[in-house]
């Protein structure tokens, strides 16, 4: 019976819980960044959707892979989603980080063909780069994947 | 007699190191085509002439056409602000054999990371003169590729890997193709 109770009323405040303070750690590694700095900014404030930004992976919930990820990076990506603690969510942002982009297999040898290749990525945000719009429209992707409920923003 | 002084001074001091003397591309910059094995030497005397004074090797690149890798000095004085292009070229024995060049960081310190960066993507490995440290001697410890990288991969016939630390170097094909709707 508690456990009932768990899952149906705490469980949803949990989840919501959860999905309105993803704080996050981004990692850098290509111009993609640069969206991502402007999406943290006062134009667009990504913190009015609960997220902070952390340079300490055990105290982020979200991971922001900024760009590709070469394969000497590739190891220190792992690392640093090993070292976040669960619950733990990826976001992949731009062409690089989705499927290699522009440096895809067939053009570049030292390019990951993507982050999913890595760790597990829960949301692609393509584009390249892509605005601010769509990483926020990712991230509330994301938040409505936690809280469990279908996506309207595809 | 050369109507340049720099070329006859150089004909005097290394003889037999000048081949030919072009111009660089379309600009006044003229590039001299040097021996192999007398670089070291001509580098020297081109540091030490009184009137250049190169005492600034601006860029190091390296150019494979067919089996041939082209090594390109970008020489300047920030003394007399003369510039000049020396080039030299090696031919390479086999596919996978790397080709040895003498190193000049001794007569220009900057050639070390530009050297190791030519050895690691082409395999042109500098030759330090001798009696000295080798450039892996060096203090730069600079490392493009990551650990236990095969091959050169700014050669033409490099080929690219399967997969680099279990990471396979693909994306699995999907069919993305839209199912066609017809129309009634």
């Amino acid at each position: 019976m508690a456990g009932a109770f768990y899952l149906s009323t705490i469980g949803q405040i949990m989840k919501w819980a959860r999905s309105r303070s993803l704080w996050y750690i981004s990692t850098g590694t290509a111009c993609c960044a640069d969206e991502v700095l402007d999406t943290m900014g006062c134009r667009y404030d990504l913190e009015r959707f609960g997220c902070l930004p952390q340079v300490d992976p055990r105290q982020a919930d979200l991971l922001i892979v900024c760009g590709m990820v070469s394969y000497k990076a590739a190891p220190h990506l792992k690392n640093l989603y090993e070292n976040m603690l669960a619950p733990k969510y990826v976001l992949a942002v731009g062409a690089c980080a989705n499927c290699g982009g522009p440096f895809s297999p067939e053009f570049s040898y030292s390019v990951v063909a993507g982050a999913d290749q890595i760790i597990p990525v829960d949301v692609f945000v393509p584009g390249c780069p892509p605005r601010p719009e769509a990483i926020m429209n990712g991230l509330i992707a994301l938040q409505e994947k936690i809280c469990g409920q279908e996506s309207s923003h595809f | 007699m050369d109507k340049n002084p720099l070329i006859s001074r150089l004909n005097k001091t290394v003889p037999g190191a000048v081949l030919e003397v072009r111009r660089f591309g379309r600009s006044p910059i003229s590039s001299i085509w040097v021996e192999t094995q007398s670089i070291q030497r001509l580098g020297e005397a081109l540091k030490s002439d009184p009137e250049c004074k190169f005492d600034w090797l601006e860029n190091l690149s390296v150019v494979e056409f067919e089996g041939v890798f082209v090594i390109t000095y970008f020489l300047r004085s920030t003394v007399t602000q003369h510039t000049v292009v020396l080039r030299l070229s090696a031919v390479l024995a086999s596919p996978t054999s790397e080709v040895v060049i003498p190193s000049v960081w001794k007569i220009w310190p900057m050639a070390v990371p530009m050297e190791k960066d030519a050895q690691e993507m082409f395999g042109v490995v500098f030759k330090a003169p001798q009696g000295s440290t080798t450039v892996e001697d060096s203090d730069a410890k600079i490392k493009i590729l990551p650990e236990g990288w095969d091959g050169f991969p700014l050669r033409k016939n490099y080929v690219f890997p399967k997969e680099f630390i279990n990471i396979p170097h693909s994306r699995p094909v999907v069919n993305r193709a839209i199912p066609k709707k017809t129309i009634q």
